[in-house]
């Protein structure tokens, strides 16, 4: 087994460039705006849209195993009768655009951008980056 | 074809010895703090040995009757995406290893594809766009795992090389 195979010199610069990449998107993504609705979707169908302003726990017919947390402009998989709990351990959320989703019961709980930034902000946002 | 029953044999005890690590590593504890989903894949190291000393179709074989195993032991939906993911890795690190890439470089190519195979078969299932929140996560997460099961093969090389059947395969 030689040296050469296990690591070449052009890989320190392939492993840069990939971590730059990822915490380029995570920088991008963390900066997004706080959201101000969760919905919830079982089976690809939109089921219920959670104000964040609004602190409580939710249950739905349609997916009776799952109670929903909201607390503080944040939402969670508070229970699931599922045998996974990856949705569970997803934490809470509070970012436009996070999702959490429980595969046994078919549920996502994704949420939703505060409003969309109009027109000449999205140009002037434009320019900025540019 | 003396050799291709070795290789046979070589093939069932790294099946085997996938098994072993991911029990290994469901019995490891979870950190709270990292993101749902990010895993070590500590198999990926007796796939990784399979690919670069037995060829791709060994390497395929060992993590789809991987992916068989999980279906068996845990679920549907548990098999399906350890298929996918071990699906895409090994084709990946299959190209990456026949570019003449590293080791190294094939492990992280190796994770990052695992994750994503798992997340393609998530978004075409349940049809949301929760891809691109999922991307640096799985991007970062297979850096830091493919380093680690890279690292891994190396220390493990002198102890795998000393398998009966190794010598004719290992350099």
């Amino acid at each position: 087994m030689s040296e050469s195979r296990f690591i070449r010199k052009g890989d320190a610069w392939v492993l840069l460039l990939l971590l730059l990449a990822g915490l380029a998107l995570l920088i991008y993504f963390q900066s997004r705006p706080k959201a101000s609705a969760a919905e919830i979707y079982v089976d690809n169908r939109l089921i219920a849209s959670l104000p964040l302003d609004r602190d409580g726990d939710f249950r739905f017919n349609e997916c009776p195993g799952i109670v929903f947390r909201v607390e503080n402009g944040r939402v969670c998989f508070l229970h699931s009768d599922c045998p996974d709990q990856i949705c569970v351990s997803s934490g809470w959320l509070s970012q436009s655009g996070a999702c959490a989703v429980c595969l046994p019961h078919k549920t996502v709980l994704k949420l939703k951008a505060a409003s969309e930034p109009d027109a000449v902000v999205k140009a002037v946002l434009k320019e900025v980056r540019l | 074809m003396k050799t291709s029953v070795r290789k046979l044999a070589l093939c069932a005890l790294l099946m085997a010895f996938a098994l072993v690590l991911s029990l290994l590593e469901q019995s490891l504890p979870v950190f709270p703090m990292l993101p749902p989903g990010v895993k070590l894949g500590l198999s990926n190291v007796a796939v990784m040995f399979s690919l670069f000393f037995l060829g791709f179709p060994y390497a395929l074989t060992v993590g789809l009757l991987k992916a068989l195993f999980v279906l068996l032991t845990r679920g549907a939906v548990s098999g399906l995406l350890s298929g996918a993911g071990a699906l895409l890795s090994i084709c990946g690190m299959g190209i990456a290893s026949h570019l003449k890439a590293s080791w190294l470089l094939s492990s992280v190519i190796g994770a990052i594809l695992h994750n994503l195979g798992q997340l393609l078969v998530v978004s075409l299932w349940l049809g949301t766009r929760f891809f691109s929140i999922y991307l640096p996560v799985l991007i970062l997460s297979g850096l830091v795992m493919g380093v680690v099961t890279g690292l891994l093969l190396k220390v493990l090389m002198p102890a795998l090389s000393r398998l009966p059947f190794g010598k004719e395969f290992i350099p």
